[in-house]
This record gives C-alpha cells, sequence and structure tokens, in this order.
C-alpha cells in the first residue's frame, strides 16, 4: 500500500484533543457520581479502581494516539475516484470510484463548526464513506468535484 | 386509468392479516380468563375486538387502490394516513408474484413489485390479489419503458431476437431436486424454531401447566425420553425436506428480453421476472455436505429483496447442479459470466495457517477457561477443538481471490462449513478496501474487503489473509478501469 498523498488539516489535532477532553470531564462526572453511589449504598469500595483506570487510562491512551491517527489519516481524490486511508495497527485503504457515489454530505457538530473544519461523507448504493475533518474550501472543493464527475454518470444503472 | 379497487377475493387477505394482529388481543382476554369460565365481560369484549378487525378489514380493502398508467403505478392506501406511492417502470428492479394454490383456479395472483429504494424491508408495492391481466399489463409497460430508454448493456436488435428465440431454459429434474431437499441444511434452522416456540409457549403458559408437563414427563423412562427425541429429529428432517419440495417444485428458470424469470412452488407458486442488467453479483455457493457429493448452487444477488425464505435475500437461479457444469449453465443465462472459475488463486501456506490459528485460538482459550473454572465437567468444552479445527482448515483451504476477465473478480470464502464463490462484475463493486496490520505486511499478506448491493444493505466480502501484491494488483485493477 502507498501512502495517499493529503493529510487532514493540523488543527484537526486540537479537535480530537478536545473531544477527547469532553469525554474525560464526562467520564469524571460519572466516576463522581459511581463513587457518590458505592459510599452512600454500600457497595464494594474495589469498584472505584477499574473505573477510575478506565477513565484515566482511556483519556491518556486517547491523547496518545492523536499524532498516530493524525500520520495515518489521509485521502486523496483524482479524477476517478475517491481514496481514503486509516489506522496504524488495522491500516486499511479505500478507493471509492467516483461513478459509484450516489449522493455527498458535508456536515459539521459545534467543535467542527468552532475550528472552521467539515465532514464529507460519500455514499454509494451500498456503503458510505468518511473524510472526517477537512477546511471547508477543501470539503466545498471536493463536493464541486464529485458532484461534476457524478452529474456526467448515468445514475440509473446502478 | 382510473384508480381501481383489487378483486374482492383481497377482502379474504386484508381479513387474514387482521385476525392475525387481532388474535394476540384475543389471546390476551382469553388468558386473564384461563383458571375461571369464560365470564361475560370476556365475551363481550371479544365480540367487540372480532368486529373491530372485521370492520378494519373491509375498510383497508376499501381504501386500497390502484392505478396502472403509462408512466408508472399508483397505490393508494391507508384509512387514517393516506398514502401515495407512485413507482416508474424504469426503476423497477423484479417483480414477483406469488400464488397459492386454491387461487389458481381463478387466475389470482399476489403481485409485488420492488424498487431498488432502501427505507424498508417490504417491497415497494404489494397487491395482494389481482389478475393474470394486471401483470401482463405492468409487463407490457414496462418493456415499453425499457426498450425506449437507452441501457448500456442492451446489445444489438439482431442479437437480441437472436437471445428471444434461443433462450436459455433450465427445469429441474426430480432426482435432482429430492438431492437438493436431502442434502438442504434446513434441518438446523428447523430445530432452533421448534425450541424457540417451546420457549414461547412455556412462558405464555401458566406455570402449573409447565410444571405438571415436566412431572410427567420426568416420571417417563430414559427409552421413552430417547424415543421422544429421536422422533422429534425424524420428524423436522422430514419436515424440512416437504418444506424444500414444496418451494423447489417443478423449478423452472428461463431467459426472456434480458431478463430471468424464475417460478417454482407447490402449494404456492413464486415466480421472479429480474432484470438481467440489474444483477449486482453471483454467487455459487456449496455446504460441505454438497461439496462431497459435487453439487452446488448458484444464486444471483439482486438490489432489492426478493424475500427468498431458505437464503438471504439472494435470488435461487439454478437450485442444484454438478458443480462442474454450474457455471457454464448459469452462463447460458448471463453472459457476463465466466463458464468457469479460472483465475482464482487460493491462499497459500501462509495465509492458511492464519486461518487456522484466528479459529482455533479464541476456542481453545474458552476451553481451556471452562475447564480451569468448572473442572471436571468443564473439560467437556475440549470437544469443540476438533470442530473448531475443522472450520478453520475448511476456510483456510477454500479462501482466494482472482480476475475471470478484465471484467469480473472472483472471491472465495469457505465461512462455516459453506463454500461461497462470488462473481462479481466490476462495474457493480461499489467499494473495494485493501487492509493489513503491521504483522501482515512483514508477511506480506493483506484483506481484502468488496462490496457489493445486496437486497437492502450492503454485503462486505472480506477475504483474508491474500498475497499482498496479489490484494494491491486486484486494487490497482479496480482504480484504473473504475470509469468504464
Amino acid at each position: 500500500m502507498q501512502n495517499l498523498s493529503e493529510q487532514l488539516p493540523a488543527k484537526i489535532k486540537t479537535v480530537w484533543r478536545i473531544s477527547a477532553l469532553i469525554v474525560f470531564v464526562c467520564g469524571l462526572i460519572v466516576w463522581a457520581i459511581l463513587a457518590w453511589v458505592i459510599g452512600h449504598f454500600d457497595w464494594p469500595s474495589w469498584l472505584n479502581y477499574p473505573a477510575g483506570i478506565l477513565v484515566v487510562g482511556g483519556f491518556a491512551l486517547e491523547l496518545t494516539l492523536v499524532p498516530y491517527r493524525y500520520r495515518f489519516w489521509r485521502y486523496q481524490l483524482t479524477a476517478t475516484d475517491v481514496e481514503i486511508e486509516s489506522g496504524f495497527i488495522f491500516h486499511q485503504q479505500t478507493a471509492v470510484p467516483i461513478s459509484r457515489i450516489q449522493n455527498v454530505t458535508l456536515q459539521a457538530g459545534p467543535l467542527f463548526q468552532l475550528f472552521g473544519l467539515q465532514t464529507v461523507e460519500v455514499e454509494t448504493a451500498a456503503t458510505s464513506h468518511e473524510i472526517a475533518g477537512v477546511l471547508p474550501a477543501t470539503a466545498e472543493q471536493l463536493k464541486q468535484q464529485l458532484m461534476a464527475l457524478a452529474q456526467q454518470e448515468d445514475l440509473d444503472e446502478s | 386509468m382510473k384508480a381501481k379497487h383489487l378483486h374482492p377475493a383481497a377482502l379474504l387477505y386484508f381479513g387474514y392479516h387482521s385476525l392475525k394482529e387481532g388474535l394476540v388481543w384475543l389471546f390476551a382476554i382469553l388468558a386473564f380468563n384461563f383458571s375461571d369460565k369464560l365470564t361475560r365481560w370476556a365475551l363481550w369484549l371479544g365480540l367487540a375486538v372480532s368486529v373491530l378487525l372485521v370492520g378494519s378489514a373491509i375498510l383497508k380493502y376499501l381504501c386500497f387502490r390502484y392505478e396502472i398508467n403509462e408512466r408508472e403505478v399508483v397505490l393508494y392506501s391507508g384509512i387514517i394516513f393516506r398514502r401515495q406511492t407512485h413507482i416508474a417502470y424504469e426503476k423497477i428492479q423484479t417483480l414477483q408474484t406469488h400464488q397459492w394454490f386454491y387461487l389458481r383456479p381463478f387466475g389470482l395472483l399476489s403481485l409485488q413489485i420492488e424498487t431498488s429504494g432502501h427505507s424498508s424491508d417490504e417491497a415497494e408495492a404489494i397487491l395482494p390479489v389481482v389478475s393474470h391481466q394486471v401483470l401482463a399489463e405492468i409487463r407490457a409497460y414496462r418493456d415499453v419503458a425499457k426498450n425506449g430508454a437507452p441501457d448500456s448493456l442492451a446489445k444489438s436488435a439482431e442479437e437480441l431476437t437472436e437471445k428471444q428465440a434461443g433462450g436459455a431454459h433450465y427445469r429441474i429434474k426430480a432426482r435432482d431436486l429430492n438431492l437438493y431437499a436431502l442434502t438442504s441444511l434446513g434441518v438446523v434452522p428447523l430445530l432452533i424454531g421448534i425450541w424457540v416456540i417451546y420457549d414461547r409457549v412455556t412462558e405464555v403458559l401458566p406455570q402449573k401447566y409447565v410444571d405438571s408437563t415436566a412431572a410427567t414427563l420426568a416420571h417417563q423412562s430414559v427409552l421413552f425420553l430417547l424415543g421422544l427425541a429421536v422422533f422429534l429429529l425424524a420428524f423436522s428432517l422430514l419436515v424440512s425436506y416437504l418444506m424444500v419440495v414444496n418451494r423447489y417444485f417443478h423449478f423452472e428458470v428461463r431467459q426472456e428480453k434480458q431478463q430471468v424469470i424464475t417460478s417454482k412452488g407447490f402449494l404456492q407458486q413464486n415466480n421472479v421476472t429480474a432484470s438481467l442488467a440489474k444483477i449486482q453479483a453471483v454467487v455459487c455457493s456449496q455446504s460441505f455436505l454438497r461439496q462431497s457429493l459435487r453439487l452446488a448452487t448458484v444464486q444471483i444477488v439482486i438490489a432489492s429483496k426478493t424475500a427468498d425464505e431458505e437464503k438471504d435475500d439472494n435470488l435461487v437461479l439454478l437450485p442444484v447442479l454438478n458443480q462442474g457444469q454450474a457455471l457454464s449453465r448459469a452462463h447460458e443465462f448471463i453472459d457476463w459470466l465466466p463458464p468457469t472459475a479460472q483465475g482464482l488463486e487460493l491462499v497459500d501456506g501462509r495465509g492458511r495457517w492464519r486461518i487456522l490459528r484466528n479459529s482455533l485460538l479464541p476456542t481453545a482459550i474458552a476451553a481451556a477457561t471452562c475447564s480451569t473454572f468448572w473442572w471436571p465437567y468443564g473439560a467437556w468444552s475440549l470437544a469443540v477443538l476438533p470442530l473448531a479445527t475443522w472450520i478453520g482448515y475448511y476456510a483456510g483451504t477454500n479462501t482466494g481471490v482472482g480476475l475471470a476477465s478484465n471484467d469480473v473478480l472472483l472471491a472465495q470464502k469457505g465461512h462455516l462449513l459453506t463454500r461461497k464463490l462470488y462473481l462479481i462484475p466490476k462495474a457493480k463493486v461499489q467499494s473495494l478496501s485493501q487492509k493489513q496490520t503491521p504483522w501482515m505486511k512483514k508477511a506480506g499478506l493483506s484483506h481484502l474487503i468488496i462490496r457489493v448491493r445486496a437486497g437492502n444493505r450492503a454485503e462486505r466480502v472480506e477475504v483474508r489473509y491474500l498475497p499482498m501484491d496479489k490484494v494491491s494488483g486486484i486494487y490497482e485493477w479496480y482504480k484504473r478501469g473504475a470509469d468504464q
């Protein structure tokens, strides 16, 4: 497998870290509630440890994996297809020919909006594939290109 | 044409469906009174429910109308929430009819129209009871719509007429049907079904009946219980055999005007018309049992639900054939299909070993855990190890990929002792992935994931532990000609 040309914008790393932080805070709240329940209802107190390890360890792991995730997440758009690549342990590369694409969706959650990023989702007759986090200009260009190419194809064929 | 009502016999159809829905309520009323005699209010309630059911059936019939014009079929339905379904002829993927034996003398049938829309599991349109003329009318309109539109797969006019004249045809022989039914592993789901029904019944029945039955059984001799088990098994086998014979009775398939038409069934005759251009893939499958008898089944994958109860969503093209002939016979019906599986390359020793390991290792760990924690009875779990070895070995020796031509991809898997060979035209592969771990990269291996549309969902065919260069070759092949 050859690495694809385009990387996600570097600020996606910040978004990932922030979302990891949000998950961590939520985890902490759940842990606090658990600790209170344990004290109040005389549940076995050792339950605190696995919960704590899960919350703190999960957060630490998530943070450490951010640079790796960033490094291996790549995409590429040519005249005939979209390619998406991700993962280090399970390294996967997918080709979606533009002639198979049925529709393209752009979306952005609150965090993505704050950082000016967008998710591009391409859908075929069978599956959907996502490029998570590109700059709006890139997203727009991607969409334009996909739609222009898709319009040339006979959509009734599939 | 003005919108019409269905044939009056459809009242029975709606009545039957109302009854099926209402039976739960009637049963609930009955269950509340199980210990007592029927009280008066229960009787009144039962009567009220019955009237409601009959009334709703009649209302449903009155509200259901259909219209057939040059452009589309329109369905009007719903009592409170009015629904209008429009189906353009060009979008029809399959036309399916069901005809119960008692409706045959009257020339009535149930018609199902399917498109590739994937909003629900049901067919887009069901006309429960209509006459043969309606079917003929829709078919005629559809043929006009299809031939008017440019069709990339349509051949020249001469070739088309030649096809029509000598269209391929296959009819199952009695011996083959018998063999097919005998080798069907349908008894396994049937036994599970019996167990589920038993489970439900014991849940619904009051506890005292269950207990007394259990007590009666417990007093019987071992011989009697063994006899009962054997009887149940033999009975299930017989039922499964009869079910398959009933479903595939007089199985027939023919090619006509770029369509394949299959018909089958004894008590209920089932007829499916599918357009050749809409075929997403062809699957040639063999369970280990049929493989040992050198028999194979050919199915076609279509982008709509064809509601074939035995085998997921796929439509059976040729139920049972000698494995050497299967593809060459299927080729007569489907032009692009290669007559043999030439080009398929099975995984090598490295891949076989890893597939075996993946099957064996989790089982071994589970069995070891069971044996340690529940010694000595847990050690019985070690008995599954030979089975896991067999499954893993089977999977390993039956996995492979290849290119049959520049347009057809071959992929074979051996999942749970059933070998499946997928033959997929390049134009119908929706997306393709290659996947590997760092360790696989070192060993020069890679997985290949092929996604095609099947029924109302995506079928993901993952062929594992293939040589890396083979996989990247196929990946490049797919990208290269994707726009053709």
